[in-house]
């Protein structure tokens, strides 16, 4: 329900986490860079990708190159950051980061809040989750023009696109930060482009930071002419019949203190990339407001169904690569009974914290989707006024919900076209979240 | 053609050999039973290729359907409206969505997930779940029962019209077997046995388990009816071997034919679990003929291996053409396209083609080893007393009595024939202590839809959201409920009406669509939820309106489906959209009622036809398969004149029953009437031929028809109204074909002196010394050339 406040999370890949799967086989011939997974050679990724993905390269259905990816790249204000939490923090008895030192929320974190993960320790998990978030925050506030694609095993399905604004409050570098007396994590607007009819629809979510306090999410519907608070019923619904949820959102969107988390161990794991990426290739231009514009090659295909002259699922990742990484391997157990999925397992990359595969179990145990995300080797740029920053680098985006048990699936992530904006790091009043500019988004 | 009696010779002469290689051939063949695999599945039950069962498949592909399971909980006193009723409604909620294969987002119920309720609260819209937690004071059961009873599309669908029963509907993934589904849904219960509330279930997983109690009772019931055989053939030749020799050729068949259909992949079904019983009647049938024959070969040669020879050259063409027409009558089932039915019919074939082989190889070989029979064929009184009364009648006045009696019989017939009812519900076939039947009428006291019929909208992506397609589903709705087997629907237009309502002020809260198209697409787009995905698929291309019937008797879903079918003729759907009529249980019901009847129908006269082509050909005659076919005929009409005086409604069962009836009643007039010719080419006069064919295959008919009658008679004191037709119809159906056959038959040839029994051409044929120039009957075989043929006859 309400899909508006979804897609806050979806259709706005931030660039940036993955996800993966268990088992180290050390094959006999192990794959080699250069070497391109498909359905000639798929049996040397065996454990090394979560089955239901190593049956798409068996069947021909995904083909993708290996790339190397040697060394992560650490903005050094991250590092730096990462290093002085080091014993500051601990879990608290929501599940939420709070000072060691006075058991309360600390009004911000940088960096990693537990830099070291001893994989005994029962809060493990709990603790490499907020890793994988505060990674992801760190890239900040972004306006994307993108697209959001349902997509059947030969075709696309059926496509909207939409305005998308996140402003981030938490994990963000020092200079980035604004004042958040009302203790928010984020706020995000979406407003629906197209289809025409649905062209206004908008969105506006405010997330806390408290772990008790839910959400608070306003509508307009043009046809109505009205703004309407609502609340969201159920995070892990699908909306509008696609396979992705508010919990979803880049890679793992859920609030950390629904589920209770357990490591289960340490796996090698073959991730999708963007090889470009990793050949160090990214194009980033400063906006006048600040935050960098990110361009993205223009004729490049990133889905199967972008390309006729494919063999395999239309929401294959044709232009991905994958590299071989190191991954903690979490599950994590919803404590609501009513949610959709009985158990999450989640592949974070240990060395970055960035999240490979996401995949959902029911309530039986039984495999439902798998989320397959793009990962990136941070690039440095330098603002005009000559200091350094730091983003993800990205070329292309791949964010894709598959539901295994349908056989379909819902990506995300490209531009709506070549012209859309992508801007990362972007900077907002905080007054640009508010009901004025919905019913303005909205007309 | 190979000399059948030098073959026989071959056979007698080598019989070792023959038994070894039999054994080991019957070996080789038993092994496919070990992968036979046991699987019930309505699906392979239904004609693939109708169009209500294409558009269900479709349906059900991606909405569900197939294995939903309704589950009533009713509390022993008082409604549902009281917090331990509701408590325990939750958490057998909670139960069904941990089930294995269960479709989360198809579970309904007050508590499910999937089931929301959307409330203007001034400045918020609530989407709530409907009951997340169990109300505990009146108050908050008030709200909750104000929620349900103010929208439309949640009345009476969670809680029964008269608020006894609290319902629970559990939707399972197509691939998952309805048995194990059965069984798991019946494990909700458990928990809640020791608290005042009962539960029930109903749908196509409980029918399985039905289905599978009726599969038990099968099994138990095959050794008595081989017993039941056995012991009828004891009775009829008095002798061991009379009784052994039918069952071991039974025994072998039905190994073989189970054999085969373990090494062809063909799955014991609900349809083929009886298979075993129609073999062992059908191979001990065709072998009490050629028992019945030696027995006669014996008494006149005096040597048993001279009997065992001329026994199998007389017979054989005999029994490979009656064999044949059985098989081939079989094996023509699998025209109907009905997957189970197919398995059926070449299982049948299997067993049968196997036990002509078996006569033909390891029976002459095994008699040449046993010591001959040494008791002459008894002569019972009643045999005897009806034995002559047949020859009365069919001499006396050139049979004037057997045909004015015939006549009048088969006027009754007709007469019954006009009587006939078609079709009604499925609970029929559900007998009334069976779980399912109790279950289902004790849901239908407080739920009055328990049967669905599903309609499929079809176009391009997107055209689900068009107002002019909703408003034409609204009409079909509108259409549908004028029908008062329609006890209410439920599709799209519901739940955008419920949101205009709710969300729209221009709608001053009335439930009707919204009057723009892009109102429309706004509510969807932001109202979806996990309810829609049962009636929408995502990419809004599929809708399915779904009706909830009172009853699913296909005569009258018949008339619903027609009337709406003509209802989208006279209002078509906007362009580029297809509407589907119908899928769900009703109308696969009446699918698989109208497809099998009728297919029946056509099976019977395959059958017919194979009949008489086998018949002509043998015969080299084609008023010869006219005259065999003829007391087929009469008994599969008078049994359809049989239901309309019994009130027995013609359908898929009992019509599959007579189709059965016509194979295997074929081999009387086939076995009859080639013995009249071969007696009447030796006979002096048509009276004597006759004699001595009613003395020999007419009692060898009566003791088969007698023997098979009683062997599926063990059936008919079965519970399972399937199983009651098989044991009642066919029984009937063996007593008419045996009496046609040695009565009607018979006046008919000597009436009109057929050619190919009479001409005097074919008479020299059977002239020894004479090269045979017309009969397939082959030089040698036996047939007119025996010696001493005065002597052959033990019963002058």
């Amino acid at each position: 329900m309400l899909a508006v406040v979804v897609a806050a999370g979806l259709f706005c890949s931030a660039a940036g986490v993955g996800l993966a799967e268990e088992g180290a086989a050390a094959a006999k011939d192990p794959l080699r860079p250069g070497e391109v997974l498909n359905a000639s050679n798929w049996e040397k990724a065996k454990g090394l990708l979560p089955p239901e993905i190593l049956e798409h390269y068996r069947k021909g259905e995904y083909a993708n190159p290996i790339v190397e990816w040697p060394e992560f790249h650490w903005p050094e204000d991250f590092r730096a950051a990462t290093e002085r939490n080091a014993g500051r923090f601990a879990i608290g008895p929501n599940g939420e980061v709070v000072e060691r030192s006075t058991g309360k929320q600390p009004a911000f974190v940088m960096g990693f809040p537990f830099p070291k993960i001893d994989p005994e320790d029962p809060e493990a998990g709990a603790k490499i989750v907020w890793n994988y978030f505060y990674l992801t925050w760190y890239w900040g506030s972004m306006h994307a023009e993108s697209q959001g694609n349902w997509v059947g095993p030969n075709a696309l399905e059926r496509r909207t696109d939409q305005d998308v604004h996140f402003f981030y409050y938490d994990g963000l570098p020092e200079r980035d930060r604004v004042p958040n007396p009302q203790n928010f994590l984020m706020q995000q607007l979406i407003a629906v482009r197209s289809p025409a009819d649905l062209n206004g629809t908008a969105a506006l979510t405010w997330r806390y930071r408290d772990p008790n306090k839910r959400d608070s999410a306003w509508t307009f519907i043009p046809a109505l002419r009205r703004v309407r608070a609502i609340s969201p019923a159920n995070r892990s619904d699908g909306f509008l019949g696609s396979d992705m949820s508010q919990d979803d959102g880049p890679f793992f969107d859920g609030k950390r203190e629904d589920f209770r988390w357990k490591l289960v161990g340490e796996v090698d794991q073959l991730r999708l990339v963007d090889p470009l990426n990793l050949d160090g290739h990214s194009r980033h231009t400063w906006h006048p407001a600040g935050g960098w514009l990110a361009e993205w090659p223009a004729d490049l295909k990133m889905l199967g169904w972008e390309d006729p002259a494919r063999k395999g699922v239309a929401w294959a990742p044709i232009s991905a690569a994958l590299a071989k990484r190191r991954f903690w391997l979490v599950e994590g157990t919803p404590k609501d009974q009513y949610y959709l999925f009985g158990r999450l397992e989640l592949y974070i990359d240990k060395e970055s914290y960035q999240g490979a595969w996401n995949r959902k179990f029911s309530w039986q145990g039984e495999l439902r989707n798998t989320m397959q995300v793009m990962s990136y080797d941070p690039h440095k740029y330098i603002r005009p006024d000559g200091t350094p920053d730091w983003v993800q680098g990205s070329n292309m985006a791949f964010n894709c919900v598959e539901n295994v048990k349908a056989h379909r699936a819902t990506t995300a992530g490209p531009k709506s076209s070549p012209q859309s904006v992508f801007h990362v790091r972007a900077r907002y009043a905080p007054a640009f979240f508010d009901m004025a500019t919905l019913a303005r988004f909205g007309k | 053609m190979i000399s059948l009696q030098r073959y026989a010779e071959f056979l007698t002469r080598r019989p070792w050999i023959v038994l070894g290689l039999v054994a080991m051939l019957t070996a080789l063949v038993a092994s496919g039973i070990g992968k036979l695999r046991v699987h019930f599945n309505l699906e392979t039950s239904l004609p693939a290729n109708h169009p209500f069962v294409r558009i269900d498949h479709t349906i059900r592909r991606q909405f569900g359907g197939r294995n939903t399971v309704l589950v009533a909980i009713v509390p022993r006193e008082g409604d549902v409206w009281r917090p331990e009723v509701l408590e325990v409604v939750r958490a057998a909620t909670m139960a069904a969505l941990r089930l294995k294969d269960v479709m989360g987002q198809n579970v309904v119920s007050l508590a499910a997930p999937a089931v929301r309720y959307v409330e203007d609260r001034g400045d918020r819209i609530e989407v709530e779940y409907l009951m997340r937690e169990t109300p505990r004071t009146a108050e908050e059961i008030a709200r909750l029962r104000q929620r349900v009873e103010s929208d439309p599309q949640l009345r009476g669908m969670l809680v029964t019209p008269d608020n006894r029963a609290a319902l629970l509907i559990v939707d399972f993934w197509d691939q998952a077997s309805g048995l194990d589904l059965g069984k798991e849904v019946l494990t909700l219960a458990e928990p809640f046995r020791g608290q005042p509330v009962d539960f029930y279930f109903t749908g196509e997983p409980i029918v399985a388990l039905m289905n599978e109690e009726q599969s038990r009772e099968v099994g138990w019931r095959i050794p008595v009816t081989f017993a039941v055989i056995a012991a009828m053939l004891l009775a009829s030749f008095r002798n061991v071997q009379g009784m052994f020799v039918p069952m071991l050729t039974a025994t072998l068949s039905t190994l073989w034919g189970l054999g085969l259909m373990g090494h062809t992949g063909i799955v014991v079904d609900t349809w083929n679990v009886a298979t075993p019983i129609l073999l062992i009647a059908i191979a001990a049938g065709h072998s009490a003929q050629m028992l019945k024959r030696y027995t006669e070969e014996v008494a006149a040669r005096g040597d048993n291996r001279a009997a065992v020879i001329s026994s199998t050259a007389a017979i054989g063409p005999v029994m490979i053409a009656a064999g044949s027409v059985a098989a081939l009558g079989f094996a023509s089932l699998g025209l109907i396209g009905v997957p189970a039915i197919t398995g059926f019919g070449l299982a049948c074939a299997y067993g049968i083609a196997s036990a002509v082989f078996l006569e033909m190889t390891f029976i002459p070989a095994l008699r040449t080893l046993l010591p001959p029979p040494r008791n002459p064929l008894p002569k019972s009184v009643v045999v005897e007393r009806i034995l002559h009364v047949l020859r009365f009648g069919i001499l006396y006045r050139r049979g004037l009595f057997v045909l004015a009696g015939a006549g009048a019989v088969l006027l009754l017939g007709a007469a019954g024939v006009g009587r006939i009812r078609t079709y009604g519900s499925t609970r029929e076939y559900m007998p009334r202590d069976s779980m399912a039947r109790r279950h289902l009428e004790e849901i239908e006291k407080h739920f009055p839809g328990a049967f669905t019929m599903t309609i499929l909208y079809q176009g391009n992506p997107g055209d689900m959201e068009r107002l002019e397609v909703l408003r034409h589903m609204d009409g079909l709705r509108a259409e549908l409920e004028r029908n008062g087997l329609v006890w209410r629907t439920a599709s799209v237009v519901d739940l955008v009406k419920s949101l205009n309502k709710t969300l729209n002020p221009d709608a001053q809260g009335a439930y009707v669509l919204p009057e723009n198209q892009e109102t429309v697409k706004q509510l969807l787009f932001l109202g979806a939820s996990p309810a829609f995905e049962r009636f929408v698929d995502r990419s809004n291309s599929k809708a399915v309106l779904m009706a909830y019937l009172r009853d699913d008797d296909s005569a009258l879903v018949g008339p619903l489906v027609r009337g709406a079918q003509e209802w989208v003729r006279q209002n078509p759907a906007p362009p580029g959209v297809e509407v589907l009529i119908a899928g769900g249980a009703g109308p696969t019901v009446l699918a698989a009622n109208e497809h099998m009847t009728y297919a029946k129908i056509v099976n019977i006269a395959v059958i017919l036809a194979t009949i008489y082509a086998i018949s002509s050909l043998m015969m080299r005659s084609p008023l010869g398969g006219l005259y065999v076919i003829t007391p087929i005929v009469v008994a599969v009409f008078l049994l359809f004149g049989l239901l309309g005086w019994t009130g027995i409604r013609l359908d898929m069962g009992s019509a599959a029953v007579i189709a059965m009836a016509a194979g295997v009643g074929a081999d009387y007039a086939i076995y009859f009437l080639y013995r009249f010719r071969e007696e009447r080419r030796r006979a002096a006069s048509d009276a004597e031929a006759m004699e001595r064919t009613l003395q020999t295959s007419g009692r060898a008919v009566m003791f088969v028809a007698g023997a098979i009658g009683a062997g599926f008679g063990v059936m008919g004191f079965s519970k399972f109204l399937g199983l009651h037709l098989f044991g009642t119809l066919m029984p009937t159906a063996m007593v008419l074909s045996c009496l046609a056959a040695i009565s009607v038959m018979p006046v008919l040839i000597l009436r009109m002196r057929p050619r190919f029994v009479f001409e005097a051409r074919v008479l020299a044929d059977a002239v020894p010394g004479e090269k045979p120039r017309r009969a397939l009957l082959p030089a040698g075989s036996g047939v007119g050339t025996g010696a001493a043929e005065a002597a052959r006859d033990p019963h002058p």
